[in-house]
């Protein structure tokens, strides 16, 4: 049977398996929404049981080390760090790790917090590129510096890990604002639970939003069309995705902006992997491989209300490279773990986080990619139906907008951020209008993703950040 | 094979156009109840807030004694009893002395209600309900506080024993100590923070716990933690003890770190017969201890342990030399660029 014979048949074959993965895909996203409704409200009735920070400003309160990497951080580094220094918990460091910047960013650090260089032994020895000095601040002594050579973010954190030396730490980027209760309510859970390992924060959008003294004043929508469908992207994601599967108790990814680990886990799996740009998935995938393989007791949670603000990307270039980056950190973190896909031994992550990220997330794109080909394929040989079309693509549409419009729904039933009534009629619109291209082009990021990987595409690709808004208005 | 006919059946293509309709009302009938959500919320907030425009000077002519109690609690709507406690104890955080009593005589009258709401079939509605009276309501209300350090749920027993120690009453920790075993899942650093609140009456029960073999081994190591947040001298006895004849790991960390803080010369050989522990946490607790209760002649067992596999060993190890007098092997040690000089070096600087 030559090719041309055998087109319609693999043509079908292949459009029943775009349809399969379409309504897996959407299954799992309208059954994770409907998990993270209850959870959702479960949350939100105990927050309004007892008082987070009444909780947590007491003595017995775990000291917490945040860790920031910065990188050519000039733009804000020093309104970051000032926000970090801000936060209300009783016991904490601040350990800005500069890795080895070619920009002012140690000239403005030191400038600003009057630093002076101290000697100080790291207390775990996970390999890192050299540490040049350390740096302790004159006027606020819970800030310090790490200067060493450029390794990587992975690479910074690790040396951070290595200087940390309270049982827990907060990974997150230089440019990320947390709100001044973050560390107190992502703290809860491992004060309520020993067994919590790894605990991850919400990440908003501060972009729309003004901002003083590092804290987020008003809080808005981007100006720019591509900046409002990331905030609603991270609606879904955040409020739909890692709720609901954490109410499945198979949380798989802690956002890199904003996490919680206990240190003496992380040091004994080794701190994070520099070898990939995923660093942070792939910590989480092997903290609950070891912990598994070992019979350790342990929990990996998603907490709704600790809120963690970063910029992000408003141009095409910019935003493309990183959704291609985060593709290639989900193929490197599945590929490096795959025994566990289907694995029993490793409980619902083996067989449900696993499968969805391999065959949802990770090979999702191609499929998709393949799926639209093979869709104009079938038009163009006339083996399409015009009306199957219109309506597969109806069906698919209507149906992103409806979980789109629940996600929303989800954030004005919990914390209400958007308070504006422009603003939520805003999101309802772009739930919309996300159809009309960018979730096309998000998948053609995501394809290209796969592409960079197959190439042995490596490194982060250039980051340009503008800055926070610290005029008051919006910007 | 829904894509690959071109002349699609009637049935299929009628599905599909079903389920577009079902999912565009869908889609419609979620945005109507955020929208409805939205308006619910906004029309809550403008109540409460202008009942707080309300109350809120009535409150401030209270405290500066311009007004009676009596006054402000005429304008509280029986509807209203439960915004206007939750008010009063945001307050109450916030003021202290005087204002405080006030604030207690203004919350009195609608405590009741929490009282019934600690018996609520919802978790959370008890555990808020104990919070209000374990803050505002003791000792009045303390039968239903103390009851509910028994409640089903561990949050809200965790409530009440947070309410009943924040008071310093010594007639309390006793309950709560009873109970401290059904927290095994909380952090013990922070579940011996809120034993120390009771403050330095509790040391005599906290001893009497950290002293019992019969214990359960988690609550002695709460009790040791929380000993040592209260600096109690006379526990240091107790915890030498525990060091020279028990073997569980964290209850030998707690009994050392204790010593360390509170232990005298005479407990020296309690952290000595530790410094060999196979658990680096109990030998790095060990050098610890015995960098501030040792003698000159023990800085030949810090030296080795500047070489002990973890990090953490090492630089107790380096502490207590420089606090033994050892400063001549560590400034060596900073000289060199071998694996411990930045430990060296840091404990020089100070």
């Amino acid at each position: 049977m030559d090719f041309v014979s055998a087109l319609p048949a693999l043509l079908g074959a292949f459009n029943i398996l775009v349809l399969f993965y379409f309504v897996a895909l959407n299954g799992v996203y309208l059954v994770t929404s409907l998990l993270a409704f209850g959870a959702l409200r479960r949350h939100a009735a105990r927050l309004s049981s007892f008082e987070v920070e009444d909780t947590l400003t007491t003595a017995g309160a775990p000291p917490i080390t945040l860790l920031a990497p910065a990188y050519n951080e000039e733009a804000t580094c020093v309104e970051s760090t000032r926000s970090l220094l801000t936060l209300r918990y009783p016991d904490y460091l601040v350990l800005v790790v500069n890795d080895g910047s070619t920009d002012g960013t140690l000239e403005r650090m030191t400038e600003a917090f009057e630093l002076e260089e101290t000697p100080l032994a790291p207390v775990a020895e996970i390999p890192t590129a050299p540490v040049r000095a350390v740096w302790r601040s004159r006027r606020h002594p819970n800030l310090w510096l790490v200067d060493k050579e450029n390794g990587g973010k992975a690479d910074a954190l690790n040396a951070g890990i290595n200087y940390c030396r309270t049982p827990l730490f907060c990974a997150m980027d230089a440019d990320t604002l947390l709100e001044p209760d973050a560390l107190s309510r992502i703290a809860r859970v491992f004060v309520e639970d020993v067994e919590t390992v790894a605990a991850g924060g919400i990440i908003r959008i501060v972009n729309g939003c003004s901002v003083r003294s590092g804290v987020v004043q008003r809080i808005g929508l981007p100006r720019s069309l591509l900046g409002r469908f990331q905030v609603l992207e991270y609606l879904r994601a955040f409020f739909a995705g890692r709720m609901g599967w954490d109410a499945l108790d198979a949380t798989l990814v802690i956002s890199g902006a904003f996490g919680m680990f206990q240190r003496g886990v992380v040091v004994e799996v080794g701190g994070y992997a520099t070898d990939t740009v995923g660093e942070d998935m792939e910590l989480v995938v092997r903290l609950h491989r070891h912990c598994r393989e070992r019979k350790i007791p342990y929990k990996v949670v998603y907490v709704p209300d600790p809120v963690a603000w970063t910029e992000c990307p408003e141009s095409l270039r910019i935003l493309g490279r990183q959704r291609d980056r985060w593709q290639r950190g989900l193929i490197e973190a599945i590929t490096r773990h795959s025994r566990m896909l289907f694995n029993p031994r490793y409980g619902r992550i083996g067989m449900l986080a696993f499968p969805y990220f391999f065959f949802l997330e990770m090979l999702g794109p191609v499929i998709e990619g393949l799926g639209y080909g093979a869709f104009a394929l079938s038009v163009v040989t006339g083996r399409a139906s015009t009306s199957y079309v219109v309506a597969f693509l109806a069906v698919a549409v209507v149906f992103g907008i409806a979980l789109s419009i629940a996600a929303v729904g989800l954030e004005e039933m919990s914390f209400r951020r958007y308070p504006r009534y422009r603003d939520l009629l805003g999101l309802f619109w772009l739930a919309v209008l996300e159809n009309l291209g960018y979730r096309q082009i998000n998948a053609f990021w995501r394809l290209r993703g796969v592409v960079s990987k197959l190439r042995g595409v490596r490194g982060w690709g250039r980051m340009e950040r503008k800055g926070f808004d610290v005029s008051g208005n919006r910007s | 094979m829904p894509l690959s006919t071109s002349e699609p059946a009637a049935g299929a293509l009628f599905v599909l156009a079903a389920t577009v309709l079902l999912l565009f009302l869908l889609a419609v009938a979620f945005a109507v109840l955020v929208l409805a959500l939205r308006l619910r919320n906004a029309r809550e907030a403008r109540r409460l807030g202008r009942l707080e425009e309300r109350w809120k000077p009535l409150l401030l002519e209270v405290f500066a004694n311009e007004a009676s109690v009596a006054d402000l609690l005429a304008s509280v709507a029986p509807g209203e009893q439960i915004h206007f406690t939750e008010l009063v104890l945001r307050y109450w955080r916030q003021l202290r002395g005087r204002e405080r009593l006030a604030l207690g005589e203004l919350a009195r009258p609608h405590l009741s209600l929490f009282a019934a709401r600690a018996r609520h079939r919802r978790e959370h509605q008890r555990a808020r309900a104990v919070q209000v009276l374990g803050t505002l309501g003791l000792p009045h209300y303390e039968g239903e506080v103390l009851a509910a350090l028994d409640d089903p749920s561990p949050l809200v027993a965790m409530v009440a024993a947070r309410s009943l120690t924040r008071t310093g009453r010594l007639e309390y920790l006793d309950p709560v100590l009873g109970r401290l075993a059904r927290f095994a899942g909380w952090r013990r650093t922070y579940l011996a923070g809120m034993l120390a609140r009771t403050g330095s009456d509790a040391a005599p029960a906290l001893r009497a716990v950290l002293a019992n073999p019969e214990q359960e081994l988690a609550v002695r190591v709460v009790a040791a933690d929380a000993l040592l947040q209260l600096s109690d001298p006379a526990s240091a006895e107790v915890a030498a003890e525990i060091a020279r004849t028990e073997s569980n790991r964290d209850l030998l960390v707690s009994c050392l770190r204790l010593l360390g803080k509170v232990g005298t010369g005479i407990h020296r050989s309690a952290a000595l017969g530790l410094v060999a522990s196979p658990e680096f946490a109990v030998r790095s607790q060990a050098m610890r201890a015995l960098g501030v209760l040792g003698r000159p002649e023990d800085q030949p067992i810090l030296e080795e342990a500047l070489e002990d596999p973890s990090p953490w060993v090492a630089l107790e190890a380096a502490r207590g030399l420089g606090a033994l007098g050892g400063t001549g092997t560590l400034q060596a040690l900073a000289r060199g660029d071998g694996p411990r000089a930045s430990l060296a070096r840091e404990v020089l600087a100070g």
